[in-house]
């Protein structure tokens, strides 16, 4: 469903993209967060949730990943060198001349 | 390498779809003129553009140093004065106010000869030599044009006082170059010519004449050779040659001068010590009498001049410190003494009064420069005074140089005189019974340098109050733009609102702005008079005429040659003034030894000044503040040995710490290029020079066409240029750069005369410190003259190109590879990269040239480029077309990285579709309907504002202007109506509790039910 929203948001940045990128990051973040209250429900020290957490955490992680790809096709992370130097100011002259043509 | 112009046509879409852009971008402000004749015929223009709000475009019209001047009083209609400047400028004044009526600039080769009324209704200027024109009086208009044969410097143009082709109308006399001429005043057809140089033995070279209208005879005096004096008669009615007589000069004398008084020849020795006489018309034989001139007026002191006053009779010698009137006898020639004045300044024209009666004005200086008498004589006699006055000038104006005369019947039927005076300042004023009627600030129509400077921080004790709005008035005036903002403003609204943004007084205040638009412009002009002008109205806030270049007594006048900003202090510096320092010479040359005057930009005085005892060929400005903030100077000497500036030990201590990175170059005109570095400290604050390098043009095939260096005070906001892909690309920032073009064959040949073959330009990019070429590229059939602008990393230069026989305009952009070394993000990251690394130039350079030519329909004069404060806004070019009018080109029109097609990235970017043509807009032409008549410079300042570039051209005209380049994104316009906002605001607020007031009614309301 978030892939389809994704594409369908194309990969210009405006309005629509950010919100879908942005929540396709929120969803898996707030979604880690809760993984103990997730599977609280099922601790009752029979059943072994090792493993469907492990699932549900690499799920989640697989989808904060897919927020990111779609973060970087917007070109909204800083992954060039451009990103870095932009507003890296004039080089210091070492030396100084003039003069031109005599008055 | 060069692509000249690419292919593709400008397709009509693009065209339009530009122009709308342009249209949406372009600047539309009204504008109004400065001075006082305007204003009238001014409120009704900005009235029409209403809606076209921008009130910070300012015009003054100047004609320059006034050379000539011919009344125009007598008959029906406007009283007028009709002159004629050095700047080649004719105009009519109106008498009453000085204002212009009518005014053309005739170009910089047409320097004017004569100016006189001819027939009653012409103004008739000689100029070059050889250009006889003839302007209606009260419109200025072209009668007629007349080219002669002469083309000497000097020309004589005579208005006689016969008729000679029967017209009813008195013709002309051009006497020059050995020729004579005859011009009919109504068409000016040639009635005939006399050439005077194949009488006698040959040589004869005519430079007086002397008109005797009853015989109808002209007599054409000149040396022949140096050793004789030759006089030829002509009939005025046909031009025949009637006579011819010689006489032998005296033994050993050097010729220079020579005067036509009456029927008797005068000429002075070179030394001025002897005077030859003697009267030429009747006898067969001249005789010629030798006259020592301490013989006449035995007090000889210093070089003696002759002056002609066309005064019967009469002649003057003036001496350095006396003039003496010399009487000629007309029957013998001898000469004798009539009058002596001690220290008069100027002596007027001869004015006629009557038939009989003939005055001439007499102006000299009281005690101080201010303070002048005007005496006004009789020359019957030389006794008779008929009129004296005691005139204060106005301050600033230095001695009197020229005086003209004229006169008006008073109501009692005595004669009242009027003097046209031009000062040393070359400002024009008007002298009437006893005051100055209007007084012209002409000198500002040569200027020599202009730069800006900040106002006072307003604070307590810095005199604003006499401008400062007073509360009822802003409100009123915000009443009024509310009112005009919702359509409710009456007509009378509409004219009160146009009056209260004409007088703004938030413009013309004479402290800082915060957003730094008011500035001071400083403003040097060849009489050596320093003017500052308040930026928001134009006004004169003070002027100098600069004490340390001013003449004393017959010595050469000083030459003002530059204005540099000595100290600016910084934002928030509270006591400290800017300092401007003038940098002259002490006579003409660039040999003479040069002068240094040090002025306060607040106070307008000269701090101090310096006789220098060595000519200044080159002045460096330093990177370099000492603790006061003054910028450290150095100035090279003929030796090329540089001196240090400011002469303290603290700034020979900053500079010693410098000097093994100080260089300077010298562009030779010949074709070389020298550079040099500072070596060692040979006395106080001299230093010697080495020469390190030279770049030798091929002085046979080419020559030195223009050179072009990046502004000192350019501000560039970063060195990386970030791609729609995201790549980057290193900007070449190189500040020791020079841009040379040269132009074969030479600059002296026109345009036509060398095939497109043989022409060609070269433009090198040259590193001052180093002598290495960085670039080279040769344009092939393309002519001079070329115009440069450099700034940033790019150069624009525009040309001749003969094949296609249009002009072009060139962009070349340079990026340096060896930044770009680094690739990886984790390098910059961490900070690991090379691009912060200080600059030099002994690395190996390895630079990218990216170029694109382009057609370009106007010639020009000047290129300049938009300064903003921070860098951050995209430049404009300024381009002072040849019909005098400053055009701002967006950068972005000039960019090598143009396509035909652009990728989707580069039209993101903002890069347009290439076309062979760069569009002229009528809306980009900053100067809208203004001509500058002689554009000279462009100056272009930044505000304190990131957006706005003030922009200050001049010519014989002035003009300021503020421009947005990228449109002002960081500050509401000035039209913005705060008023409305606060309403609006309120408007909300009540409505919001009004709504809840009623919300908690109904709410009462429905818990009752």
């Amino acid at each position: 469903m978030m892939g389809f929203m994704m594409w369908m948001a194309g990969s210009t940045v405006h309005l629509f993209s950010i919100g879908i990128t942005i929540s396709a990051l929120w969803q898996p973040i707030s979604a880690l967060q809760g993984v103990s209250k997730v599977f609280e429900p099922y601790q009752d020290g029979r059943t072994d949730i090792l493993l469907p957490k492990l699932a549900y955490i690499a799920m989640n992680v697989a989808g904060l990943l897919l927020g990111l790809w779609k973060l970087n096709t917007l070109g909204l992370l800083p992954t060039h060198a451009s990103d870095w130097v932009s507003s890296l100011p004039p080089p210091q002259m070492v030396e100084f001349s003039g003069g031109g043509i005599p008055l | 390498m060069d692509s000249a112009v690419e292919e593709g046509p400008m397709s009509s879409s693009n065209g339009i779809r530009g122009m709308e852009k342009a249209v949406g971008l372009g600047p539309r402000w009204s504008r109004r003129h400065w001075s006082r004749a305007h204003h009238h015929a001014g409120a009704g223009r900005t009235l029409a553009l209403e809606r076209a709000p921008s009130r910070w475009s300012r015009y003054q019209q100047y004609i320059g140093k006034v050379t000539h001047a011919v009344f125009q009083t007598q008959g029906t209609g406007r009283k007028r004065v009709l002159v004629a400047t050095d700047e080649n400028v004719i105009a009519s004044l109106n008498l009453r106010k000085g204002e212009i009526l009518w005014r053309h600039a005739l170009g910089e080769t047409e320097s004017i000869n004569a100016l006189e009324i001819a027939a009653g209704k012409y103004a008739v200027t000689l100029s070059a030599g050889c250009n006889l024109r003839a302007w209606n009086l009260p419109d200025g208009t072209l009668i007629w044009e007349t080219h002669l044969q002469t083309a000497a410097s000097a020309v004589k143009l005579l208005i006689l006082s016969t008729d000679i082709n029967n017209d009813r109308t008195n013709d002309l006399l051009v006497v020059g170059g050995g020729l004579v001429q005859a011009i009919s005043s109504v068409d000016g057809r040639l009635l005939w010519t006399a050439d005077l140089a194949d009488v006698g033995s040959g040589g004869f070279l005519p430079q007086e004449t002397s008109v005797a209208d009853k015989e109808h005879k002209l007599y054409a005096l000149g040396f022949v050779g140096s050793s004789k004096l030759g006089v030829a008669e002509i009939d005025l009615s046909t031009g025949a040659k009637t006579q011819y007589k010689e006489a032998e000069l005296p033994e050993g004398f050097p010729i220079s001068d020579l005067l036509a008084v009456g029927e008797s020849v005068v000429a002075l020795d070179l030394a001025g010590s002897s005077i030859v006489s003697g009267t030429f018309t009747g006898k067969e034989k001249i005789t010629l009498e030798l006259t020592p001139v301490s013989s006449i007026y035995h007090d000889v002191s210093g070089n003696a001049q002759l002056l002609s006053l066309k005064a019967r009779g009469v002649f003057v010698i003036s001496f350095k410190d006396e003039v003496i009137v010399v009487g000629v006898d007309s029957e013998t020639g001898k000469l004798d003494l009539v009058e002596k004045f001690n220290q008069p300044i100027a002596i007027s024209n001869t004015l006629a009064l009557s038939d009989e009666k003939q005055a001439i004005a007499l102006v000299q200086h009281m005690d101080s420069d201010q303070t002048i008498l005007l005496r006004v004589i009789i020359t019957d006699g030389w006794k008779d005074e008929i009129a004296k006055d005691v005139i204060k000038l106005e301050p600033q104006r230095g001695l009197l140089q020229t005086i003209f005369l004229n006169s008006y019947t008073r109501t009692d039927k005595s004669h009242g005189f009027r003097a046209l005076v031009v000062a040393e300042d070359d400002s024009l004023s008007l002298l009437q019974q006893g005051e100055v009627v209007w007084s012209r600030e002409d000198g500002l129509a040569s200027i020599l340098d202009a730069r800006m400077a900040q106002l006072p921080l307003e604070r307590a004790g810095v005199s604003v109050a006499q401008v400062e709005h007073s509360l009822e008035e802003w409100l009123k005036g915000h009443v009024l733009r509310l009112k005009s903002t919702l359509m409710l403003a009456s007509a009378e609204d509409v004219v009160a609102l146009q009056a209260v943004r004409l007088k703004n007084a938030e413009k013309t205040k004479m402290t800082r702005d915060h957003n730094g638009f008011r500035k001071l412009i400083i403003l040097l002009t060849k009489s050596g008079k320093l003017f500052a002008l308040h930026s928001g109205d134009g006004h004169v806030v003070w002027s100098l005429l600069i004490p340390a270049l001013r003449s004393e007594h017959r010595t050469p006048k000083p030459e003002p040659v530059k204005l540099l900003p000595w100290r600016k202090p910084h934002q928030h510096a509270l006591d400290d003034s800017p300092v401007f320092l003038v940098v002259g010479r002490l006579g003409p040359g660039p040999n003479a030894p040069g002068v240094l005057s040090w002025v306060d930009a607040y106070s307008g005085r000269e701090l101090h000044s310096l006789k220098l005892t060595y000519p200044i060929k080159q002045v460096l400005p330093l990177p370099i503040l000492d603790s006061l903030e003054q910028r450290l100077h150095l100035f090279v000497d003929g030796e090329t040995n540089v001196h240090l500036f400011p002469n303290t030990a603290e700034s020979l201590s900053l500079f010693n710490n410098q000097s093994q990175n100080v260089y300077f170059y010298d562009v030779n005109k010949d074709g070389v290029i020298k550079g040099f570095r500072i070596t060692d400290h040979i006395e106080d604050f001299v230093f010697s020079t080495r020469l390190l390098w030279s770049v030798v043009f091929p002085s046979d095939s080419e020559a030195i066409a223009t050179t072009a260096t990046r502004n000192s005070d350019e501000v560039v906001h970063t060195q990386a240029k970030v791609l729609g892909d995201r790549n980057v690309l290193f900007k070449y920032l190189n500040k020791n750069i020079v841009f040379v073009t040269t132009v074969a064959p030479g600059p002296s040949s026109k345009v036509g005369l060398a095939a497109p073959e043989d022409s060609w330009l070269v433009a090198y990019l040259i590193d001052t410190i180093t002598g290495q070429v960085l670039h080279r590229v040769t344009h092939q059939d393309v002519q001079g003259p070329v115009h440069a602008v450099l700034s940033e990393n790019w150069v624009i230069y525009h040309y001749f190109n003969l094949r296609a026989h249009r002009y072009e305009l060139t962009v070349m952009e340079f990026y340096d590879n060896s930044r770009a070394e680094t690739k990886g993000v984790l390098q910059y990251i961490i900070g690991r990269h090379n691009a912060s690394a200080p600059f030099s130039s002994y690395t190996y350079p390895n630079i990218d040239v990216k170029s694109q030519s382009y057609f370009f329909t106007s010639s020009v004069k000047k290129m300049a480029v938009t300064m903003t404060a921070r860098g951050i806004t995209s430049r404009q070019l300024l381009i002072g077309t040849n019909c005098d009018q400053v055009l701002a080109l967006d950068k972005r029109f000039l960019d090598p990285r143009r396509s035909i097609n652009p990728t989707a990235m580069e039209r993101e970017e903002g890069i347009l579709p290439l076309t062979d043509g760069l569009p002229i807009y009528p809306q980009s032409y900053v100067t809208h309907s203004y001509r500058l008549e002689g554009l000279r410079g462009i100056l272009s300042v930044p505000a304190r504002l990131e957006s706005p570039s003030l922009v200050f051209a001049y010519g014989l005209d002035l003009f300021y202007t503020r421009l947005a380049p990228s449109r002002t994104y960081d500050s509401l316009t000035e039209d913005f109506s705060y008023a409305l906002l606060l309403i609006t605001m309120i408007v909300l607020v009540v409505a919001i509790g009004v709504s809840w007031v009623m919300s908690k009614r109904k709410e009462l309301a429905d818990k009752w039910k």
